[in-house]
């Protein structure tokens, strides 16, 4: 028998658990989702943690402390912006009402039928299209009512579930180790120590960096005197956490309301214009600096993860795609790295 | 019952009885009882069958051990040659915490062993922590390190004179230039 046809049929096993385990996985998808936002957000949590453990507090109290500071911030920040981010969520939906978005689509229409008429296409009819669209979806609207009431117990069990995590984070880890062989026990106290640096300094900075995102479209917004600069700015910096179309239907979005809004077309080309720089100073200057190069993802596996993230998953799929392949490639790679140095290959 | 399930079934045991032993071992001599909580909290309790190997030479070197109960013989391969034989109370390793070189000889359990391991980059973390216990931890360490290099210093220095009065053809060229340089 080859070398080959041996390294396939050892393999075997291997693609079968993995298949068993994209299932499971599958299955019980909602449940994955809640523990890995709040995996995720305890690792961008603990540095706080330790360093008010470094001030002499015990971890139940640090993680006490950080827990209440940020659930404080949070409530402050939602009482403050409030107000206004629902004044603007109401505008923006006298904007959005079906006329007005009908006239937008009737320009479009037109536009396109006066440049494409060489095509011989005489009646571009994409309201006739939107409107068998809405038609056939509008049962679709049903299905999202329970996925509103699952964000509603998200809320209340993600920081339950993040409490615990943060806090007992080291014990958990201990735990998980103390089931390890004698053999792959300093092998597995290594890869853990190696991947937790890795993914914690990569997601630290995926967070900084999509806050500056949102906070510079804001303020671009603002000067711009983009109405719903509260509600598109944000959006904009989120979407930025998908890689290559994420920046782009923020761009998309927010020159759509605001043409819907009142705007002209120069306050449309300066909006391009701003989220252009701001996506030239995320990759140039933030990117480079806060994001870990050796987490870096070839872009058709982004493209892929996004496109499996958001089947399996939704929005929060697709939001939640990168850092997850990211965490797939450090254990991956750390692991074959560290087989090689404890000689397990 | 295995000392895989042994391991995961009995790792949360400890209390007083570690912190004793730890009292013991001249790096944690300093500590108070709340540092020594603090150092029992990272602690892994592991045991190992007779014959079982602990590491092995050659590989990264991460921590260090200390004996609770068995007997532990660390040996150099090649040859097989066992330069110490460990047992209750006895630690190995310990320049491990210092920084990640690798293993200079196998740890093997001669007897069936329990044994607590402190990890270095948990002992990093305890050190940023606790910054104060790093001091009454790292000083003891230094300490016990020039100890070890003044012993092979001492080693060293008997090996050449053997190997002058052998009256080798070759007489092997002297590495340091002072005893200070060596314990530096």
């Amino acid at each position: 028998m080859t070398r080959r046809t041996t390294w396939w049929l050892s393999g075997l096993p291997a693609l079968v658990g993995i298949a068993a385990a994209m299932y499971f996985l599958a299955e019980v998808g909602e449940v994955v989702e809640l523990l890995l936002v709040s995996a995720l957000l305890a690792y961008v949590m603990d540095p706080a943690v330790r360093a008010l453990e470094a001030r002499g507090l015990g971890r139940t109290a640090a993680t006490t402390v950080v827990f209440a500071g940020t659930l404080t911030l949070i409530v402050l920040l939602f009482i403050a912006l409030l107000p206004v981010v629902f004044a603007q969520f109401r505008a923006i939906q006298h904007v959005l009402t079906p006329e007005r978005v009908g006239e937008a689509v009737a320009v479009l229409e037109r536009w396109l039928a006066e440049r494409l008429a060489f095509l011989g296409q005489g009646d571009v009819s994409l309201a006739g299209s939107l409107r068998e669209f809405a038609l056939t979806r509008a049962g679709a609207v049903l299905d999202y009512v329970p996925g509103v009431m699952s964000l509603l117990g998200d809320m209340v069990l993600i920081p339950f579930l993040l409490f615990f995590m943060l806090k007992d984070g080291p014990a958990l880890k201990k735990t998980f180790v103390a089931c390890m062989p004698n053999r792959y026990f300093e092998f597995s106290l290594t890869l853990l120590h190696k991947v937790d640096i890795q993914l914690g300094n990569f997601l630290r900075g995926q967070l900084i960096a999509t806050l500056i995102v949102i906070v510079l479209s804001t303020l671009a917004l603002w000067l711009l005197d983009v109405d719903y600069y509260l509600l598109i700015g944000p959006l904009a910096g989120l979407t930025n956490l998908i890689p290559y179309i994420g920046p782009l239907i923020g761009i998309v979005f927010a020159v759509v309301v605001a043409l819907l809004g009142g705007g002209t077309a120069y306050t449309a080309l300066a909006i391009v214009i701003a989220f252009t720089v701001i996506q030239l100073i995320d990759n140039v200057l933030v990117n480079p600096l806060v994001v870990a190069r050796n987490v870096e993802l070839h872009p058709v596996v982004v493209l892929l993860v996004v496109i499996i993230g958001g089947h399996f998953f939704g929005i929060i799929g697709l939001l939640l795609a990168v850092p997850a392949a990211a965490v797939f490639k450090v254990v991956i790679q750390e692991t074959a790295r560290n087989a090689r140095r404890y000689r397990f290959q | 019952m295995s000392t895989f399930w042994n391991n995961w079934f009995r790792s949360k045991a400890g209390g007083a009885d570690v912190r004793d032993l730890l009292r013991k071992i001249p790096l944690f001599a300093d500590l108070g009882r709340k540092e020594l909580a603090a150092v029992e909290r990272i602690l892994h309790r592991r045991e190992y069958g007779a014959g079982e190997i602990i590491f092995r030479q050659g590989e990264p070197g991460v921590g260090m051990y200390i004996v609770e109960q068995g007997t532990v013989a660390i040996v150099f391969e090649p040859g097989e040659r066992v330069l110490a034989t460990l047992c209750d109370g006895d630690f190995f390793g310990e320049i491990s915490l210092l920084n990640e070189t690798p293993r200079s000889a196998t740890a093997r359990a001669e007897t069936a062993c329990t044994l607590w391991g402190l990890f270095q980059p948990d002992f990093f973390g305890l050190l940023e922590r606790n910054p104060r216990l790093g001091v009454r931890v790292l000083l003891p360490l230094a300490r016990i390190a020039g100890q070890r290099l003044l012993r092979a210093d001492h080693q060293l220095l008997a090996l050449h004179d053997e190997l002058e009065q052998a009256g080798e053809g070759n007489q092997p060229e002297r590495h340091h230039d002072t005893q200070d340089d060596l314990v530096a």
